[in-house]
């Protein structure tokens, strides 16, 4: 079944990009094409004028694109610890995986204090903590995020933002796709509105937040 | 020793997804090759660690040609069908190979160290002795791999959530091929200890290969230490009972242990994911 027809999207370097739309428009589906869990009929994925479309995933991640998926997918039985290493795995994060263990503590202090504990016996707010410095872990270039804040109360909420904001003073670029536009648009700076895998809408953030269509459709709440 | 062969093959379920049928083929290989290395003159230790290497690349082949053609399939059940088809096929192949080349008759193999220990009121033969010792050994290093090394951490990684494995940069196919490269080493060295005790031939890997299975379902699939504390356990039962008791009356209670387990606690007696 095809779901994404005739989408063309670019990220630039060192930007933060927001996919918004209705659920089922095709956001997720974006991601996970472009992280290689997705097979490509038609169309290409370019990354740093190099084609990626169709890697496998393990080599998306070498190349320096890492995805956070929508369902988490945190090592369960692996101590919160474990599942960081784990996000090092590939050849050119693996040296530095101290260093950036740290970086990571010190972005989310809490995960030092719960390293030893299983991380299927964190809660949503941790895990979702975890999730995104196992995913720094692999010293992306650029980082996607699916639904980052799906579920989470409104305070972590804002802790997401607040990251997110922090990774992308750290130089990463950053792809997130959120059902919520009125969270994101503040703090992107491009957007893309998808509906039934086609994008109906393109622009600044800022242009897109005054304009009146957009207002109607996803700023109501 | 069963806990030996067990953890092979509850590495291989539990991380590659697949019944490697070829198990208790890949022991009885072990002590074939162990055994004509020896006859060859080599001493053993040296043969059998020359085994487990050859043991490994084999494990490594078999991954490679046997299993993983079928990888577009992974996660169906018909995935798991044609693995179990295909290992059995492999087994019954590399048995008939060794029937040819070998001939049938049981072959008694020299123990490597002759001689007794004596225990108090216990005797055991330095060959028992030493296959325990070298069997805790290897258990030991293996858990130790598992839990702190850098392959260690992407088995378990691997076993527990596939997809977000590969999205950490960790290729697949390697850690499947360096798990069944691990797992035949094991078997291997399972056949090569027991094979004095038990003298060979071309079928002894389907006893071994069958305790292996039961010991694993026991455990409970995919928790080592499970399996290992049942590869004692049973071991145990059947020394303690074969002294007691005939071998068929062993064989009963191992078995009915294993459906009373089983009715308490369908995961078995350890199993904390459902297999």
């Amino acid at each position: 079944m095809q779901a994404l027809h005739g989408v063309s999207l670019g990220v630039e370097k060192e930007s933060i990009t927001a996919i918004i739309g209705h659920n089922g428009g095709g956001k997720s589906t974006t991601l996970k094409s472009v992280a290689g869990l997705i097979k490509v009929q038609g169309g290409r994925i370019t990354f740093k004028d190099r084609e990626i479309s169709n890697m496998p995933p393990h080599e998306v991640v070498i190349e320096g694109i890492s995805l956070i998926p929508a369902d988490r997918k945190l090592f369960p039985y692996l101590s919160a610890r474990d599942n960081l290493r784990m996000g090092a795995f590939s050849n050119r994060a693996w040296p530095r995986r101290d260093g950036n263990l740290e970086m990571v503590y010190s972005l989310f202090p809490k995960l030092l204090q719960l390293q030893n504990k299983e991380s299927r016996t964190l809660s949503g707010g941790e895990q979702q903590m975890l999730i995104i410095g196992r995913a720094l872990m692999s010293e992306p270039e650029v980082l996607m995020l699916d639904e980052p804040t799906a579920g989470l109360a409104p305070l972590l909420v804002n802790r997401v933002f607040e990251v997110i904001k922090d990774i992308r003073r750290r130089n990463v670029t950053i792809l997130v796709a959120e059902q919520s536009a009125a969270k994101i648009l503040g703090i992107v700076d491009m957007a893309y509105v998808m509906e039934n895998g086609q994008i109906v809408l393109q622009g600044k953030s800022r242009e897109l937040m005054d304009n009146p269509l957009v207002v109607e459709a996803y700023l109501r709440v | 020793m069963y806990a030996i062969m067990a953890l092979g093959f509850s590495l291989i379920w539990g991380i590659v997804g697949v019944f490697n049928f070829a198990h208790g083929a890949t022991y009885m290989l072990g002590a074939y090759i162990s055994f004509t290395l020896i006859t060859w003159g080599l001493n053993a230790s040296l043969s059998i660690s020359i085994m487990i290497v050859i043991m490994f690349i084999l494990g490594v082949l078999i991954e490679r040609f046997c299993i993983r053609p079928f990888s577009a399939y992974r996660g169906t059940s018909s995935y798991v069908m044609n693995c179990v088809i295909v290992t059995l096929a492999l087994a019954i192949a590399i048995e008939t190979a060794v029937l040819l080349i070998y001939g049938g008759e049981f072959k008694t193999v020299n123990p490597f160290a002759p001689g007794v220990v004596v225990l108090g009121d216990f005797r055991i033969s330095n060959q028992m002795f030493y296959s325990f010792v070298i069997g805790i050994l290897s258990i030991v290093a293996i858990a130790l791999f598992i839990e702190y090394t850098r392959i260690g951490l992407a088995m378990r990684a691997l076993a527990q959530e596939p997809i977000a494995a590969s999205m950490m940069g960790l290729n697949p196919n390697a850690i499947y091929s360096i798990t069944f490269g691990i797992s035949s080493a094991l078997a291997g060295l399972a056949g090569a200890l027991l094979a004095p005790v038990y003298s060979i031939y071309p079928s002894v890997g389907w006893v071994s290969f069958l305790y292996a299975f039961i010991v694993v379902i026991l455990g409970g699939l995919g928790s080592m230490t499970g399996v290992v504390a049942a590869g004692f356990l049973v071991g145990i039962i059947k020394s303690v009972g074969t002294i007691w008791l005939s071998g068929q009356w062993v064989m009963a209670i191992i078995f009915g242990s294993l459906i009373l387990v089983l009715l308490v606690r369908p995961r078995g007696l350890f199993g904390t994911r459902v297999g």
